[in-house]
């Protein structure tokens, strides 16, 4: 049991970084945007085009992806976000041109990089390490820890930046933050900057795990999605719960019952979940934002 | 020092405010009083860039300011402290009074020592400045929203429904509150529904009915103007 909950941790922490990206968005500029899978296939492509065409090294790898995303995810906020809230369209308006954005990036990296599914190593041995009958391999420390880091900064910056204070104050109420001179146009921007560079290192974290390709944008983002769901769309920590949850539960559902069964328990806790307690398991009574 | 000239204002296709005009006058208490729906709070939001101004000017120390935006506004030292307070409800009272020195440039030091002189004049939000804002009552939620906005050193205070929800006793306290801001230099636009309690404390005051200004005059005047009496302080 305990190996499989290991053997999760990897997975699960990809996860939650896809969803921590979904409710951030969400929370802090009240879109559902489904181009967030996406920005973690661009992530994993601009990562592998860095590290194995460019040679440019690991570490460079994350940031110029990271920032190639952003730089993305800023390009939906203005070419698509803000021409809708000027014409004062509904929020399911927003949330399918978000759609339409994903399937035009998607088919955008099918020109770029082919049909071809890439495999992109990490610079770190993937022989596992054995302790006892436990065993792990330095590739999947080394995923768990960049993922914690990265949620631990985004933490503290939320907590204690002036910029991450003002976008929590937009999330819980975006009226009063008008009102205290925040800019909502440059918190939208923020958000979507933001979510899509999380996404971005989830991309390069699951690069390893799975080959890239140019949908897989549709499969982790649909996971990242559900995990937060369950965790609590809208809220950091909850998110964060619900992709190390997803992740564990995965593990153990495919080394306890069957692999060809792992998806099937995932979508029916989502709908459990749904069913029993829509805000999600891991919030208290209260709806918490961000 | 806030002149409001002839501005109308829409939502959608229909026109709320008809060539409203106020005066607001420096260190004055100036009350605008009106029934429901009657166009008190989107006078208010008009002045701070919310609702835009289909007509009119506002004009703040000779600066046409109607059509600058809301963070702009802000910075030029004008505060709205909403109806129903909108304070932040998963943030303490302390990061409920940073946030209302957001637009502000002051060093960390100044802005603490701002902190500590709204705490000392708010008792209350001292016990609980770690205190999630959502978890405190009404009353304490009126003084975190009004030390929030004092927070953004505002010349000029909006201040829409103070009194709404509050027990006797709270508004009573909430209303020493506006008369010692007074005190320290600001000027106030306030806007109620109980006309009796705010024309008490105001200077100057004007009734709004309909979009339209219907009355206007001294506290004192309106308090006894029969037309009033008859329409809104329910004698």
């Amino acid at each position: 049991m305990i190996r499989y909950i290991l053997n999760g941790l990897p997975i699960g922490a990809i996860y939650a970084l896809v969803a921590l990206s979904y409710s951030f968005i969400y929370a802090a500029s009240g879109v559902l945007n489904w181009s967030q899978g996406d920005m973690v296939m661009l992530g994993a492509y601009i990562g592998f085009t860095v590290y194995q065409i460019l040679n440019l090294g690991f570490v460079p790898a994350f940031f110029i992806s990271m920032l190639a995303v952003a730089i993305v995810g800023i390009g939906i906020q203005r070419f698509i976000l803000r021409p809708l809230r000027k014409s004062n369209a509904p929020a399911i308006n927003v949330t399918i041109a978000t759609l339409g954005a994903s399937i035009i990036i998607r088919n955008l990296a099918l020109m770029i990089w082919g049909p071809d599914a890439q495999l992109f190593p990490f610079p770190v041995s993937n022989k596992p390490i054995s302790m006892g009958s436990l065993s792990i391999t330095p590739q999947d420390i080394l995923i768990v820890l960049i993922g914690i880091l990265l949620m631990i900064i985004f933490q503290y910056f939320l907590k204690k930046s002036k910029e991450g204070k003002a976008l929590r104050a937009v999330a819980q109420d975006r009226y009063a933050a008008v009102l205290m001179g925040i800019d909502t146009e440059q918190s939208d921007r923020s958000a979507f900057g933001l979510s899509a560079a999380i996404g971005a290192v989830a991309g390069i974290l699951i690069a390893p795990i799975f080959f890239v390709t140019f949908n897989m944008g549709a499969g982790i983002g649909l996971k990242g999605f559900v995990s937060a769901v369950v965790g609590g769309l809208g809220s950091v920590p909850g998110s964060i719960a619900g992709g190390f949850f997803i992740g564990i539960v995965e593990s153990v559902a495919g080394g306890k019952i069957s692999s060809g069964y792992r998806d099937a328990i995932t979508y029916t806790l989502l709908i459990l979940v749904l069913w029993l307690r829509p805000t999600g398991l891991f919030l208290k009574k209260r709806k918490q934002k961000v | 020092m806030l002149e409001i000239k002839g501005i109308s204002a829409s939502y959608g296709a229909t026109e709320v405010l008809h060539e409203v005009s106020l005066k607001i006058e420096k260190n004055k208490i100036t009350t605008l009083i009106g029934g429901n729906g009657a166009g008190k709070s989107t006078t208010l939001n008009c002045i701070m860039g919310i609702v835009k101004a289909t007509k009119g000017s506002i004009i703040l120390d000779g600066k046409d300011i109607t059509k600058l935006r809301t963070p702009e506004i802000v910075k030029l030292g004008i505060s709205l402290i909403p109806e129903g307070r909108h304070i932040f409800p998963n943030m303490t009272v302390m990061e409920n009074l940073e946030m209302g020195a957001y637009s502000r440039k002051d060093s960390k030091a100044e802005l603490k020592n701002d902190i500590d002189s709204i705490l000392d004049f708010f008792p209350i939000l001292k016990t609980r400045y770690k205190q999630l804002a959502g978890t405190m009552s009404g009353g304490e939620q009126q003084m975190l929203a009004i030390g929030r906005s004092l927070m953004g050193n505002p010349q000029v205070i909006l201040m829409d429904e103070p009194s709404m929800g509050l027990a006797p006793i709270v508004v009573e306290e909430v209303f020493n509150i506006i008369d010692k801001i007074q005190g320290m230099g600001k000027t106030i636009l306030l806007v109620e529904q109980n006309a009796t309690l705010a024309l008490n404390y105001a200077d100057y005051g004007y009734v709004i009915e309909l979009g339209n200004i219907a009355l206007e005059g001294t506290g004192k005047e309106l308090l006894s103007n029969p037309e009033v009496e008859k329409a809104y302080l329910g004698l």
